[in-house]
């Protein structure tokens, strides 16, 4: 069963073991997406810690796109395609924006409150904190993919 | 989310339940800033109805210990789920930002 929205499909089916949905570019609409990737984790198997896990990364890279990748732009998407490989989850979150250049290093606590550095850079590094696996990449046509796996058991 | 307002021993306690993300941190953000900036420097945050806490946040909580550095002040937050206080351990928060078990134990602490 495919969801539907005024954009189109906004949940669909691409194979048995991949899911994807197509968020518009709005604050909030992350919830969206994780309560897909929470709901498809679940029944896969993988246990509530890693569940909630998965949720966090998946929402940060959300917000991501939307305000660094897609720079808040409205008519922009978001799309979160996830798989399970009967091993491992991945998710991958594109956006149609050239905001992002690469990944930021990981910020320094201590001189963020030091006032040494901003307050930014959180989203990402929670992301890397609790995957097993980030990575970052341009799109061929326009936009930025991030890519998160996690197995079934953490490995740090 | 939702702010309760209590004011224990003197010490001002904010009760947050639901949601801290996004959609809400600039409000949140408003709450806990102006409380700092009215001269209230001896703070917790119960995070005991706390279902969910994003980097937006957590930047707000980094915003009012850099503000109550200033001021000698003191934030603690008390009764963090399990999950949440996983967050704040794997970013590092927990090196500034002291956790405790009861609303009790963050009043002696701040």
């Amino acid at each position: 069963m495919n969801v539907t929205s005024d954009q189109g499909e906004m949940i669909r089916f691409l194979d048995e073991q991949t899911l994807e949905v197509n968020l518009p570019n709005k604050l909030g609409y992350e919830r969206i997406a994780m309560d897909c990737t929470a709901s498809f984790a679940r029944i896969v198997g993988f246990v509530p810690e890693r569940i909630s896990d998965l949720k966090t990364a998946v929402a940060e890279a959300c917000l991501n796109a939307m305000e660094h990748g897609n720079r808040g732009r409205s008519d922009a998407r978001v799309i979160v395609s996830m798989n399970f490989d009967g091993q491992t989850f991945s998710v991958s979150v594109m956006d149609e924006g050239e905001g992002i250049v690469e990944l930021p290093e990981d910020p320094d606590i201590e001189k963020k409150i030091e006032r040494l550095e901003p307050p930014r850079g959180l989203g990402i590094f929670l992301i890397r904190r609790l995957m097993d696996h980030v990575e970052f990449n341009k799109l061929s046509d326009q936009g930025n993919m991030l890519r998160m796996v996690l197995k079934m058991s953490r490995s740090h | 989310m939702e702010v309760t307002e209590t004011r224990l021993e003197g010490i001002l306690v904010l009760g947050v339940k639901g949601r801290l993300d996004s959609t809400n941190s600039e409000d949140f953000e408003r709450m806990l800033l102006g409380s700092v900036r009215q001269g209230e420097n001896r703070l917790v945050l119960d995070f005991g109805e706390l279902d969910y806490i994003s980097s937006a946040g957590l930047r707000v909580l980094l915003k009012a210990v850099k503000e109550l550095k200033v001021s000698d002040g003191h934030l603690a937050l008390c009764s963090v789920r399990d999950y949440i206080k996983e967050i704040f351990e794997m970013s590092g928060f927990v090196s500034f930002l002291p956790i405790h078990s009861t609303v009790e134990d963050s009043l002696r602490a701040v």
